[in-house]
C-alpha cells in the first residue's frame, strides 16, 4: 500500500443552516487517482478549498504530504497543480500573457510541456483572455495547472464547458498524467466521466461522505445482468423456467432481466441457441446504480 | 491608471497655481484693503496734526505769560543799565590837541576799563546792542553828499539802543529758553528721555511754531513756503505799557494769531516730517503685515503737499469745531450746570478729547466691532493660499487620488477574492503575506510617487508666479504635499482594510468608497464655515462638517500660519493608515478564502 499523499481527517466546516461539510475522512495513496461525484452543492469545492489551505476546518484537519493544509497553505500549493471550479483570470492581456506569469511565479524557466498541453488541447493562447470562450478558459487553466509537472493534481469540474471531443481530449491527458505516477483528485457531478478515469469514487451527499468504492469493484463484480427480449411469448414463459436468477421481467415486451455469474455465461448463451431470441444485452452495473443502491440503503437504516 | 490621474491631477494644479498667481484674482479684496490701509494713514495724519497743533499752540500761549512775567523785570534791569551805560559813553575821553597818541590811547583804556560790568541777560544785551550800533555809525567819506551822510547820521541816531529793546530782546530769550525746559518736562512726564524721537518731536512743534531765530527757517525754505515773520512781542509790549495786557493775552485778536500761527507751522512741520525718509521707512515697516509695497504707498500720494493740506483742514476744523463746543458749555456754565470749577474744566477736557477723536477716527474704528472686523478680515485674507491650500489641496486636488486610492485597494485584494483570481497566485506557492504586503507597499508608493508628481509641479508653479504678501513659501509647498499625501494614505489604509476583510467588492467598496466620499464631501460644506473665508461669507454652522472628516486632520491653516499643530495631525493621519494597512493585512492572512 502507498503512502498516503492526501489525508482527510474527520473534516467539518460548518456555514450554518446545515450547509457545510460534516465529518468527512478519505485517504488518497500515491500514484492513486481519486474521483469525487456529488450532486452542486454538496460540499465537493468546500471539501477542495480545506485540502488547499484556502479555508480553516471548523474541526479536523487536512494533511498533503503530512503537512497540515491550512498552517502550510504555501508549501504545499507548490506541489500541488490546481484547477479551480470558476475559471476567474488575473487581470492580463493574453493566454501567453497568463501562462508567462504563472511560469514566473511557479519558477519554471522550460515551456515545452505547456506547449505540448496547448497543442493537445487546441487551444491558441495568443487570444485575449476576456475574449476566450468558457472551454478556452478552461483550457488554459488545465494548462497552468499542470505545466510545472507537479505531482499532486486537484481538478474541481475541469472538464465544465468542454465539448464531447475535447473532453475525450482532456481524459487522455490525465491518463498520462497518471501514467507517470501522480495522484490526482477529481471532483465531478457525471459519474461517467469519473467511471472511465478513475481508481476509486468517492461520493458526498448533503455535505456528508456517504461511500467510497474502488472501480475494479464496480467493473469487475462477480456477477452480470443481462436483459433478453423473445420473439416469441412461449419462450419468454419457456426461459423463465430455466433457473436463472431472474431480477426483472417486462411479459408485456416478452423481456426478462437475469443476473448470472461470470463463469455461467458461456452456459447461457448455449440454452439461449435454442430460443428465438430478439436482442441480449448486459445491463452495466454502473457507479450510479451502485450508489444509488447505498443512498436507498442508507435512507432504509434511517 | 496611475498615470492618467497623475497627470491629470498635475495638470490641474499648474492650472490652479498658474492662474491664481497672475494677480487678478484678488482686485475687489485688494481695493477693500488699500482704502482700509490709506484711511488708517490719514487718520494718524489728523492725529499727529492735532496734537502738534495742540503743542504748539498751548506752547504759544506758554511763551506769551513767560515773555510777559519776564519783561517787566528785565526792562527795569536794562533801563537802569543803559542809564548808567550811556552816561559812562557819554564819558567817552576826546583827544586833546597836542596829546600825544599813546597818552590818548592810554587815556581810552583807563575809560574803557570803567565800563559798567554786564552781568545779567538785560545788561548783557543792552551793551551788544550798543556796541553793534555805535560800530555800525556811518561814516563821512562813505557818502558822497553832506545831505545823504547827515539823513544817514539822524537814521542811525534813531536805531540807538535803549534799555526797552535791551530788555525786549533779553526777554524774548530767557522765554524761549523757560519755553524749551517746560516742554522737555513735559516730555518726560509722558515718559520720553529728552534725546528721544518722541521729545526731539514735541520740541520741534513748539520751536517750529514759535520760530525764534532764522535757525528754524530750514523746513519752511526746503519746502518752498513762505519763511513766517518772527514771532510779534511788540504787540505784547505795547500792551504791557498801556497795562491791559491780561485782557489782551485772552483776547480773540491775540488768540486767531497765535491760532493761526500754530496751524500754519504744524502742518508744515507734519508735512515736513512724514516725507523724510526715515519715516516713510518706519512707516512702511509698520504696513507690512497688510502688504503693502513701497511702489504701492507711493501711488497712495501722500506727499508734502497732500499731508500738509490734511493736516491745515483737521486743525481747522478742530479749532471752529472748539470754539462752538466751548461757548455751548460756557453757555451751560452760566446756566449753572457746573457746580465746581473743576467739573467744569472736567467737562472741557472731554470735549476735548471726544472733539480730538472724531476728527482722527480711522475707518474700522467708526464700524461696529462686528463689521469692522469683517472688512478687516477681507482685506487681510490669503487669497493665493486659499485657492492652492484650502481648495485645491484638500478638496479638488484630492478627488482624483482618493478615486485612485479607492480603486487601486479594491483591484490589489478583494475584486481578486470576489472573482476567484487570487487562487492563481496562492497557487503557485506564493504565501499569504507576501501577497498582501506587496499589495500594501504598492498602494502607498504608489501615492507617494503621484505625491511626490505634485510637488515638483508645485514648486516649479511657484517659482514661475509672483505673489506677494501669501503665506505659502517652498518650504511650507512641501509640508503642504506632505499633508495632502498623509491623507491618502489614511484613506487608502480605510480602503485596504476593507478590501482585505470583504470577499465581496461591492461591500469594500461601499464601505472603503463610501466613507471616502463622505469625507470628501464632508470637507466641501465645511469649508464654507471655516476660518479660511472671511467672516461676511462664513457659514459657522457648516463648520460642524469639518468636524467629521479626516481630511480636516490636515490643517493647511497651520502650516501657512508657520504653528506646529499641524505636526501632531499628520502623525494622526499617518496612525490611521499604518492601523488600517496592518489590521486588513493581518485579516486576510487568517480568514477564509473562497477560491
Amino acid at each position: 500500500m502507498n503512502e498516503p499523499v492526501i489525508v482527510i481527517d474527520h473534516v467539518s466546516k460548518d456555514y450554518g443552516n446545515d450547509r457545510g461539510i460534516f465529518d468527512e475522512s478519505l485517504t488518497i495513496a500515491k500514484g492513486e487517482m481519486l474521483g469525487f461525484v456529488g450532486t452542486n452543492g454538496s460540499g465537493k469545492t468546500t471539501t477542495i478549498r480545506c485540502l488547499m489551505g484556502f479555508i480553516k476546518p471548523s474541526a479536523g484537519h487536512c494533511y498533503v504530504n503530512g503537512l497540515e493544509s491550512y498552517t502550510h497553505a504555501s508549501e504545499i500549493a507548490k506541489t500541488i497543480g490546481y484547477v479551480p471550479g470558476e475559471i476567474a483570470f488575473p487581470d492580463l492581456t493574453t493566454g501567453n500573457a497568463f501562462l508567462k506569469s504563472q511560469a514566473e511565479f511557479l519558477g519554471l524557466k522550460d515551456m515545452s510541456y505547456a506547449n505540448s498541453l496547448v497543442k493537445a488541447l487546441q487551444l491558441d493562447p495568443r487570444a485575449g483572455l476576456k475574449r476566450m470562450s468558457k472551454g478556452m478558459k478552461q483550457k488554459t487553466a488545465i494548462v497552468a495547472a499542470l505545466m510545472a509537472d507537479p505531482p499532486i493534481i486537484i481538478l474541481d469540474e475541469p472538464t465544465t464547458g468542454l465539448d464531447p471531443l475535447m473532453r475525450q481530449a482532456f481524459v487522455k491527458i490525465i491518463k498520462a498524467e497518471r501514467a507517470k505516477g501522480k495522484t490526482i483528485l477529481m471532483s465531478s457531478h457525471m459519474f461517467e466521466e469519473v467511471e472511465d478515469t478513475c481508481d476509486r469514487v468517492a461520493l458526498i451527499s448533503n455535505g456528508h461522505l456517504i461511500d467510497s468504492v474502488s472501480m475494479e469493484a464496480i467493473n469487475n463484480r462477480p456477477t452480470q445482468d443481462f436483459k433478453i427480449e423473445f420473439k416469441t411469448s412461449a419462450d419468454f414463459e419457456r426461459f423463465k423456467g430455466e433457473g436463472y436468477r431472474l431480477v426483472r421481467e417486462q411479459p408485456q415486451y416478452q423481456q426478462v432481466t437475469i443476473n448470472i455469474d461470470r463463469e455461467d455465461i458461456a452456459k447461457l448463451f448455449t440454452s439461449l441457441a435454442h430460443y428465438d431470441v430478439h436482442f441480449i444485452s448486459e445491463v452495466r452495473y454502473t457507479l450510479a446504480k451502485h450508489f444509488q443502491d447505498v443512498l436507498k440503503e442508507k435512507a432504509h437504516v434511517q | 491608471m496611475w498615470l492618467v490621474i497623475t497627470v491629470a491631477e498635475c495638470f490641474m494644479l499648474s492650472c490652479v497655481m498658474t492662474i491664481a498667481g497672475s494677480g487678478n484674482i484678488s482686485n475687489v479684496k485688494d481695493a477693500v484693503e488699500d482704502t482700509i490701509v490709506q484711511r488708517e494713514i490719514d487718520a494718524s495724519v489728523q492725529k499727529r496734526s492735532l496734537s502738534y497743533y495742540d503743542l504748539g499752540d498751548s506752547g504759544l500761549i506758554a511763551f506769551d505769560q513767560y515773555y510777559v512775567a519776564e519783561y517787566p523785570n528785565d526792562a527795569k534791569d536794562a533801563t537802569t543799565y543803559a542809564t548808567n551805560f550811556d552816561t559812562w559813553a557819554a564819558s567817552k575821553p576826546t583827544q586833546n590837541t597836542g596829546e600825544s597818541d599813546s597818552d590818548y590811547a592810554a587815556r581810552v583804556a583807563t575809560w574803557q576799563a570803567s565800563m559798567p560790568a554786564a552781568s545779567t541777560l538785560p545788561e548783557k544785551a543792552y551793551a551788544l546792542a550798543f556796541n553793534t550800533w555805535s560800530n555800525a555809525m556811518p561814516k563821512a567819506s562813505d557818502y558822497s553828499s553832506q545831505s545823504d551822510y547827515l539823513a544817514a547820521l539822524t537814521a542811525w541816531q534813531a536805531q540807538k539802543p535803549t534799555g526797552a529793546s535791551a530788555a525786549a530782546s533779553s526777554s524774548f530769550y530767557t522765554a524761549t529758553l523757560e519755553l524749551e525746559e517746560a516742554t522737555i518736562q513735559q516730555a518726560a512726564k509722558l515718559g520720553y528721555t529728552s534725546d528721544s524721537d518722541e521729545c526731539k518731536e514735541m520740541l520741534g512743534a513748539v520751536m517750529y511754531a514759535l520760530k525764534p531765530s532764522s535757525d528754524f527757517n530750514d523746513i519752511y525754505t526746503n519746502n518752498s513756503e513762505t519763511v513766517p515773520a518772527d514771532y510779534d512781542v511788540t504787540s505784547l509790549l505795547t500792551h504791557l505799557s498801556a497795562g491791559d495786557i491780561s485782557t489782551y493775552l485772552t483776547s480773540d485778536e491775540r488768540n486767531t494769531y497765535r491760532q493761526d500761527r500754530s496751524e500754519n507751522s504744524s502742518a508744515v512741520f507734519l508735512g515736513n516730517n512724514m516725507t523724510q525718509p526715515a519715516t516713510i521707512t518706519k512707516l512702511l515697516d509698520a504696513l507690512s503685515k497688510y502688504g503693502v509695497s513701497e511702489e504701492k504707498y507711493e501711488s497712495f500720494g501722500y506727499t508734502y503737499a497732500s499731508i500738509k493740506h490734511t493736516a491745515y483742514s483737521t486743525e481747522v476744523s478742530f479749532q471752529a469745531r472748539y470754539d462752538y463746543e466751548l461757548s455751548e458749555i460756557n453757555k451751560k456754565k452760566a446756566a449753572g450746570d457746573y457746580p465746581t470749577e473743576a467739573d467744569y474744566q472736567a467737562a472741557i477736557a472731554t470735549m476735548k478729547t471726544t472733539l480730538t477723536g472724531d476728527l482722527s477716527q480711522s475707518l474700522l474704528a467708526s464700524l461696529p466691532p462686528e463689521v469692522a472686523s469683517a472688512i478687516e478680515d477681507v482685506g487681510q485674507m490669503d487669497l493665493y493660499s486659499l485657492i492652492v491650500g484650502s481648495v485645491f489641496f484638500k478638496i479638488a486636488g484630492l478627488l482624483l487620488p482618493i478615486i485612485y486610492a479607492i480603486m487601486a485597494s479594491n483591484n490589489l485584494v478583494s475584486s481578486q477574492v470576489d472573482s476567484g483570481s487570487m487562487a492563481y497566485v496562492l497557487s503557485t506557492g506564493t504565501k499569504r503575506k507576501s501577497v498582501v504586503f506587496t499589495q500594501a507597499c504598492f498602494l502607498a508608493l504608489s501615492l507617494l510617487a503621484m505625491f511626490v508628481c505634485t510637488l515638483i509641479t508645485s514648486c516649479i508653479c511657484w517659482s514661475v508666479v509672483s505673489v506677494t504678501n501669501s503665506g505659502l513659501n517652498y518650504g511650507r509647498l512641501c509640508l503642504i504635499n506632505l499633508g495632502a499625501f498623509l491623507v491618502l494614505f489614511a484613506i487608502s489604509g480605510l480602503n485596504f482594510f476593507t478590501s482585505c476583510y470583504f470577499d465581496r467588492t461591492k461591500n469594500s467598496l461601499a464601505l472603503g468608497g463610501g466613507l471616502s466620499i463622505f469625507f470628501l464631501v464632508a470637507t466641501i460644506l465645511g469649508l464654507f464655515g471655516s476660518p479660511v473665508i472671511p467672516s461676511v461669507v462664513r457659514f459657522d454652522a457648516l463648520n460642524n462638517f469639518n468636524y467629521v472628516s479626516i481630511i480636516t486632520l490636515f490643517d493647511v491653516i497651520s502650516i501657512t500660519d508657520g504653528t506646529t499643530a499641524f505636526i501632531w495631525k499628520d502623525a494622526i493621519l499617518f496612525a490611521i493608515g499604518l492601523i488600517g494597512y496592518i489590521v486588513g493585512s493581518l485579516h486576510f492572512e487568517k480568514k477564509d478564502l473562497p477560491l
